[in-house]
């Protein structure tokens, strides 16, 4: 089933013609050059994204040969979605498009530090606190409904998560007592690991997952994808199901999907960027109409904006703590 | 006070297991002889609760990603950006039963040997990237797409151990024009010398300057230094507010064979990545209460323990994102 979508999946991208004209105004799409200058501007301004090459097998012609993709990496994701407390400003931004399959900002302002109407922000220092105050006192209550109904959601995922037997099986390691002549001398010089204290229980108990985060150029869409690899706190690579804990539930197995990466041989998790274009376009003109500047929106800020974009997807893997403001 | 390291955490990259098939399967066949690897580290992370002021410390990662073989196409990222490098050696067993039997003491120890003859040669002190060296067992079942292995991170113990003061944050002792300074120099330090210096430098403390080098170059760059001016600098893997990270101590070791300091300040260099904020940097004093002449190989620890907090092998399974059987499973 898979490998046949997959088989479909690269023939069209294929067959899609490479997008030459710039027209990421009128469609939010950009051309591969302009992804690599908006990911040579990514680079600059925040120096933990880099380029890579990948696969020598997998490189796109239409891509500079080192600038396959962007990667940065053991990205902290300390806390799952649903232990997420909504103390501030958490109002769903409808980012208008075609009706029923309009994206839905959710907790846009935890990461970026403001709504998405203050994307901006990353280029506009002007902060205005109080109004952001206000704003968050208002939605605080309407945070705390979605909190139980996200709870609820959750209670219903963990019964299907169950059976779905994709949590890799630890007997599988070989028998510990095959190792039991590897013994090392107590070494006072060695730091103990903390062991976990009756404090740390309950809410505090933090499970330290770390992300690999890659941005491909998606050449049927047209747009940047984002995909994403997670490891738990003994570095064990997640399975799909404990990485959609990590998803906004309003995109978890709805948007987020798993596949191929283009550039690895390896599936991963994916933002799916079906709607990418048109979300773009929203919040660029966003950023253009709220600014009410002179300099219109670059198209090499492009992939900030971007990022900001899909901090709404996945709230809780922090790598926009590397973004300057 | 015994001053305790804080050990290393592996972080091997999924895609790492992949170019390990590759090799298997291109280049290595049934060949399990040992093999140089490369592995790669960030200075230590504090990683903030979002919405919160608390901080979590991150484990010390020593990371093997799809740039860990030598002769690799992809030469340009052997070392993504702010890292630092960690030779290694990397045996792949060609069974389950191999890995189980294999002598691994002996293994160990020829990698402790080769650290220390490093540091007596003097190897060491014109490439101090020598002092990580580390060793990884892999089983790299590929039909399961399950793969088995062990770190070993040797650190040569030191007898009388070294004791310490407690460590004291760099914005506590220094002005933040100082601060500034020592990031300008590492900066520098960093431009202009080989990523195997990068890890290990020696740093000069004048009134309100300081001044960055390599460890060869210690002689005339402390000559006519009082003790107090004296300090050795490590790229810290240790996020830690009262431990150093695990590279120290073979640094230790170095210094003292090939220097006889039996004192010694250091620096505990640890960087925000690309912020230009290494506020997170810790200086503390080290010391033995006596000089003692190594005449042989001290002993060494370093065996990564695993999930289980015991010693013992690890297991990645990539079956769900690597076999196509399973993969169907969560296609949407």
């Amino acid at each position: 089933m898979n490998s046949v979508q997959n088989i479909f999946f690269g023939i069209r991208e294929y067959l899609s013609p490479v997008l030459k004209n710039s027209k990421f105004k009128e469609t939010g799409c950009i051309t591969p050059e302009e992804f690599e200058a908006a990911g040579d501007f990514l680079v600059y301004k925040c120096p933990t994204w880099s380029w890579e090459g990948g696969e020598p097998s997998k490189k796109r012609d239409y891509l500079h040969t080192d600038k396959q993709f962007l990667i940065t990496r053991n990205v902290p994701c300390l806390r799952r979605v649903k232990q997420m407390e909504y103390t501030d400003e958490d109002a769903e931004t409808q980012i208008e498009s075609d009706g029923a399959d309009a994206w839905v900002m959710s907790h846009s302002s935890r990461v970026s530090g403001g709504p998405i109407e203050e994307i901006a922000g990353s280029m506009d220092e002007d902060e205005d606190e109080e109004a952001e105050a206000e704003a968050q006192a208002k939605v605080a209550l309407k945070a705390m409904e979605r909190l139980n109904l996200q709870d609820q959601l959750r209670a219903d995922q963990d019964q299907d998560d169950d059976d779905d037997g994709d949590i890799p099986d630890m007997d599988d390691i070989p028998d510990m007592d095959d190792f039991d002549d590897m013994e090392e001398e107590a070494d006072p010089a060695t730091l103990a690991p903390k062991a976990p204290t009756e404090a740390d229980r309950g809410d505090k108990i933090l499970n330290v997952r770390t992300y690999d985060v890659f941005i491909t150029y998606d050449k049927y869409y047209q747009t940047p994808r984002m995909w994403l690899f997670g490891y738990d706190e003994h570095r064990r690579p997640l399975v799909s199901s404990q990485i959609f804990e990590d998803v906004s539930q309003d995109y978890a197995k709805k948007t987020v999907t798993i596949e191929t990466h283009p550039h690895l041989n390896m599936s991963l998790a994916s933002i799916h960027p079906c709607r990418h274009g048109a979300v773009m376009k929203k919040i660029i003109e966003k950023v253009a109409n709220d600014e009410g500047k002179e300099e219109p929106v670059r198209v090499d800020q492009y992939l900030i904006i971007f990022l900001k974009f899909m901090s709404s997807v996945v709230p809780t893997i922090d790598y926009d703590n590397t973004i300057s403001a | 006070m015994v001053l305790q390291f804080h050990p290393w955490a592996s972080a091997v990259e999924a895609p790492f297991w992949q170019v390990l098939t590759q090799r298997k399967m291109d280049i290595f066949k049934l060949d399990d002889s040992l093999k140089p690897i490369q592995g790669y580290y960030f200075t230590g992370q504090q990683a903030r609760i979002p919405g919160t002021d608390t901080t979590v410390d991150m484990p010390a990662r020593l990371c093997l990603g799809t740039g860990a073989f030598p002769d690799d196409h992809n030469q340009s990222n052997r070392t993504p950006a702010f890292t630092f490098p960690a030779p290694g050696i990397v045996k792949n067993t060609n069974t389950i039963e191999d890995f189980k039997s294999i002598d691994k003491t002996a293994l160990f120890k020829t990698t402790v040997d080769q650290i220390w003859d490093d540091i007596t040669s003097g190897r060491a002190v014109a490439d101090p990237s020598l002092l990580n060296k580390f060793l990884l067992l892999t089983f790299a079942d590929l039909k399961k797409f399950k793969f088995f292995y062990w770190f070993a991170f040797p650190a040569l113990q030191s007898d009388p151990a070294w004791t310490a003061d407690a460590m004291q944050d760099i914005t506590a002792i220094w002005s933040p024009a100082k601060i500034s300074n020592l990031n300008t120099q590492i900066d520098q330090y960093r431009q202009t010398n080989l990523p195997s210096q990068s890890g290990f430098f020696l740093v000069k403390e004048t009134h309100d300057t300081v001044a960055v080098a390599r460890l060869q170059d210690w002689a005339s760059f402390f000559a006519g230094c009082d003790e107090s001016q004296i300090i050795v600098g490590f790229a810290d893997p240790s996020s830690l507010d009262s431990n150093p990270g695990w590279p120290l101590r073979n640094l230790l070791a170095l210094i003292q064979y090939q220097w006889k300091i039996t004192k010694v300040r250091v620096l505990c260099f640890r960087e925000v990545p690309g912020r230009q904020d290494i506020n997170a940097s810790k200086i503390f004093t080290a010391q033995v209460p006596f000089y003692v002449p190594v005449t042989g190989c001290p002993k060494a620890v370093g065996w990564e323990k695993n999930a289980q907090g015991k010693l013992g092998p690890r297991l990645a399974d990539l079956a769900p994102l690597m076999d196509p059987t399973r993969l169907a499973d969560t296609a949407v």
